[in-house]
């Protein structure tokens, strides 16, 4: 501020023009001073009363000069009631020191709204009642301390917020620093550790083995989370865990990430895994049950297929495929190719069955296909509509080849006649057998009485010779029917002869020479009816084979068995057309046969049971074109080797 | 002194039981004919026979009972049976054809391999028969 000097000497009104500059240098600086950009500045009385303020005070307020003038401002008036108690303080502090320490406060702009300013004031120098006061706004500040505050307790929320989702989550989550201490973990990690808490991985590594999938123990090295420290990240890796004290055996997926520092170093890994063991149990179970149903479908040859009735066309299975003959699926199908298989007297028939199924959304038929390879096949075709309400657009189902059954009950069917007609057979065989032996006895004592004349005696031969042919019939009949004769010391070579007098009339029909080398046996103990049996099957089966002129060879031979002692081999041997090797696998099936019209495929089958049961084994040897040798090598053998006297058949 | 062999027929079937009785009486044989097993236990006869020639299967009692009474009222008679269902002799019959005593033939006979079978049966008692 310019010194007022006095200079003696000078005139009064210089004096005073120079009091006034003075005068209006100061009151510039002051006004400067007043009207600054900073604060607000305002003159008051004590009671509240603004004298005066500047323009700075009213841009801040809105209030206008106008309602400074009529004195329409009162400080007391600005102040919200929340600081009514600090401005009591300001004004006992003005009363006492003639000023008041600055503070901080809200106060009312003239529509009502806050704002905060820093308060100083002073009283002048000759009163205490009025003052001057500046205001700075801090409304600024306050706000971005405000909005700090908010921000502040927003972060503590969120860090709550995810604390409270880190702890309820199923995966188990830890963070390791580059060291490997355990930093953090939740609360499904701590239960993971039941209850001993881990502080670091090597302590991990002391409770617990880490596997892979197929059961190879990871060094510590290769853990997921090692190698997360190292920068790799695990992502869905599956590991099986075996908790060591607990004998616990856990799968789990893990995943993670390195957290890396400014430079790019790793400074923390965050890993979490979670236990999938049911899961992995239950897609394996799921795994396990489709594997046994496609295997179900395959082993019980079931094919499935489906059409679509809009365009006819159609998709199958390869189990589908194969019942039709076909090696696999790729080649188009549809219910025209499907009819065509079907053999043509059915295929009216099983077109009515299919739009049956259309009709009535489902059902099923048995037709015969000719396959591919041209082999007739019974299938069994069970369909269902979709959907099955309203006009349906596709129809789906599943096809089974059946012929085995079909077969079965076929031959079921026959044997089962064929057991009736051996039963009427025997049944007639015995009734006629006691008259038969009359009528012998009452020939015989013709034959011996003294009184037969020459001619009678002639004619009481030729009725003894035929009624022996008839005896030999029932006998044979009956021997037949002996299915439950139990095992008795047998001569092989008569009961071959038996057999071969059967035959008779069918070698000789056939031209076909036959070659018996019989040489000495001990008798073999087998059911004589069944060993009959299986000698008329074989010998059947050579006749069939063996070309006109050909020759079959009955050998009845000992042999060394294995365990060296003594067996009987029956050798049937044939120069007919030979089994192909292709054959020789499937002969002693059921139901396999090569006489397509009259072969029941069930001879050899029932042969190999036959020998079987006589505790016998039966052998093959075969040459296409140059024949077949059956032998039956008894093991069963009387080991007195002579006949016995028992047993007599007459 | 010639003592005609006593020999037993037993058939349910009268006219075969009368056949083989006049087939064997033919060959010599002082032949007693049964129509049944029980025939024979109640009727008992004074004459032990040497041989028994029966059938298997009889209404009253069959063969194989018929077998076992005689063992124990005329041990010394040997047994001749016959039948068309030898698979059908209970399992014990299966011990029998051990003993020289018994012998099982199947239906129908011819009455050359019949009259063969008693003269084998008798053919030692037969001559015992004929010194004594």
């Amino acid at each position: 501020m310019p010194e007022i000097a006095s200079h003696g000497g000078a005139n009064e009104h210089d004096e005073i023009e120079l009091l006034r500059r003075h005068l209006a240098e100061v009151e510039s600086r002051l006004h400067r001073f007043y009207e600054n950009d900073l604060f607000a500045t305002l003159y008051w009385r004590i009671d509240g009363a603004v004298l005066g303020a500047n323009e700075n005070f009213l841009r801040m307020t809105g209030y206008s000069r106008e309602d400074v003038r009529a004195g329409r401002l009162n400080w007391s008036a600005m102040t919200p009631p929340e600081y009514w108690a600090a401005d009591e303080d300001a004004r006992r502090q003005i009363r006492e020191l003639g000023y008041h320490r600055p503070y901080e406060k809200e106060f009312l702009r003239k529509d009502g709204t806050r704002m905060w300013g820093l308060f100083s004031a002073a009283t002048w120098q000759d009163t205490r009642n009025e003052g001057v006061s500046f205001i700075l706004d801090i409304t600024a500040r306050r706000q971005a301390e405000q909005l700090a505050a908010r921000a502040l307790a927003h972060s503590e929320n969120v860090t709550l917020q995810l604390r409270t989702v880190l702890n309820n989550m199923a995966e188990r989550l830890y963070a390791f620093d580059a060291e490997g201490r355990l930093l953090l973990a939740n609360e499904a990690a701590r239960q993971a550790q039941g209850g001993r808490p881990i502080s670091s991985l090597s302590e991990l590594h002391e409770r617990l083995e880490v596997m892979s999938l197929d059961g190879h123990t990871l060094p510590l090295a290769s853990w997921p989370s090692n190698r997360l420290l190292r920068g790799e990240r695990p992502r869905g890796e599956e590991v099986l865990l075996y908790f060591k004290a607990s004998g616990i055996r856990q799968v789990v997926s893990c995943n993670g990430a390195p957290v890396r520092d400014r430079d790019g170093r790793i400074m923390l890994a965050v890993l979490t895994t979670i236990d999938i063991t049911e899961r992995v149990r239950a897609e394996s179970e799921l795994r396990r049950s489709k594997e046994r149903l496609e295997l179900a479908a395959d082993v019980a040859k079931l094919g499935e297929w489906e059409v679509n009735l809009l365009d006819r066309s159609a998709t199958r299975s390869l189990q589908h495929a194969r019942i039709f003959g076909y090696a696999d699926a790729s080649e188009s199908w549809s219910l025209g190719r499907f009819l065509d298989h079907v053999l043509p007297e059915l295929r009216g028939e099983t077109l009515r069955h299919i739009q049956n199924i259309i009709l009535t959304g489902h059902g099923d038929f048995e037709t015969e296909i000719r396959r591919v390879d041209g082999e007739t096949r019974w299938i069994w075709v069970r369909g269902q509509a979709w959907p099955d309400a309203g006009e349906p657009t596709r129809l789906f189902g599943t096809v089974m080849d059946i012929t085995q059954s079909k077969r079965t009950a076929q031959a079921l069917l026959q044997s089962e006649k064929l057991a009736t007609v051996g039963r009427m057979a025997s049944t007639i065989a015995h009734e006629i057998n006691n008259p038969l032996e009359a009528i012998g006895n009452a020939i015989y004592l013709a034959a011996t009485d003294p009184g037969t004349s020459e001619q009678a005696h002639k004619y009481l031969e030729l009725a003894a010779n035929e009624l022996e042919r008839v005896n030999h019939i029932t006998r044979q009949t009956l021997a037949f029917h002996r299915g439950s004769l139990r095992p008795a010391p047998v001569e092989l070579a008569a009961c071959v002869d038996d057999v071969l007098n059967l035959f008779g009339p069918r070698l000789q029909s056939r031209g076909v020479m036959l070659e018996k080398r019989f040489r000495q046996v001990p008798n073999v103990i087998v059911n004589r009816s069944e060993v009959a049996q299986i000698l008329a099957n074989l010998l059947s089966n050579a006749l069939d084979a063996t070309p006109r002129l050909g020759r079959i060879l009955l050998r009845v031979a000992p042999t060394v068995l294995g365990d060296g002692s003594l067996g009987v081999r029956l050798t049937v041997a044939d120069t007919g057309c030979g089994i192909p090797q292709s054959n020789r696998q499937r002969i002693f099936e059921p139901f396999f046969t090569t006489k397509e019209v009259v072969g029941t495929g069930l001879g050899l089958w029932v042969t190999r049971q036959l020998t079987e049961k006589q505790g016998a084994k039966i052998q093959l040897r075969s040459r296409a074109n140059f024949g077949t040798v059956f032998s039956l090598v008894f093991h069963n053998v009387d080991a007195v080797a002579v006949n016995t006297p028992g047993i007599v058949q007459s | 002194m010639f003592v005609k062999p006593k020999v037993y027929v037993v058939d349910d079937e009268a006219y075969l039981a009368n056949s083989i009785s006049a087939l064997l009486r033919h060959e010599g044989y002082d032949v007693s004919t049964f129509y049944d097993g029980s025939d024979v236990v109640e009727h008992v006869p004074d004459v032990a026979p040497v041989l028994m020639v029966t059938d298997y299967s009889m209404p009253k009692m069959d063969g194989m009972k018929l077998t076992r009474w005689m063992r124990e009222h005329y041990p010394e008679c040997r047994v001749i049976m016959f039948s068309a269902n030898l698979h059908l002799l209970p399992r014990e019959a299966s011990g029998l054809p051990d003993n020289p005593h018994f012998m099982m033939l199947a239906k129908p006979l011819s009455p050359v391999s019949l009259v063969a079978a008693v003269k084998a049966m008798t053919e030692d008692t037969y001559e015992h028969v004929k010194v004594g």
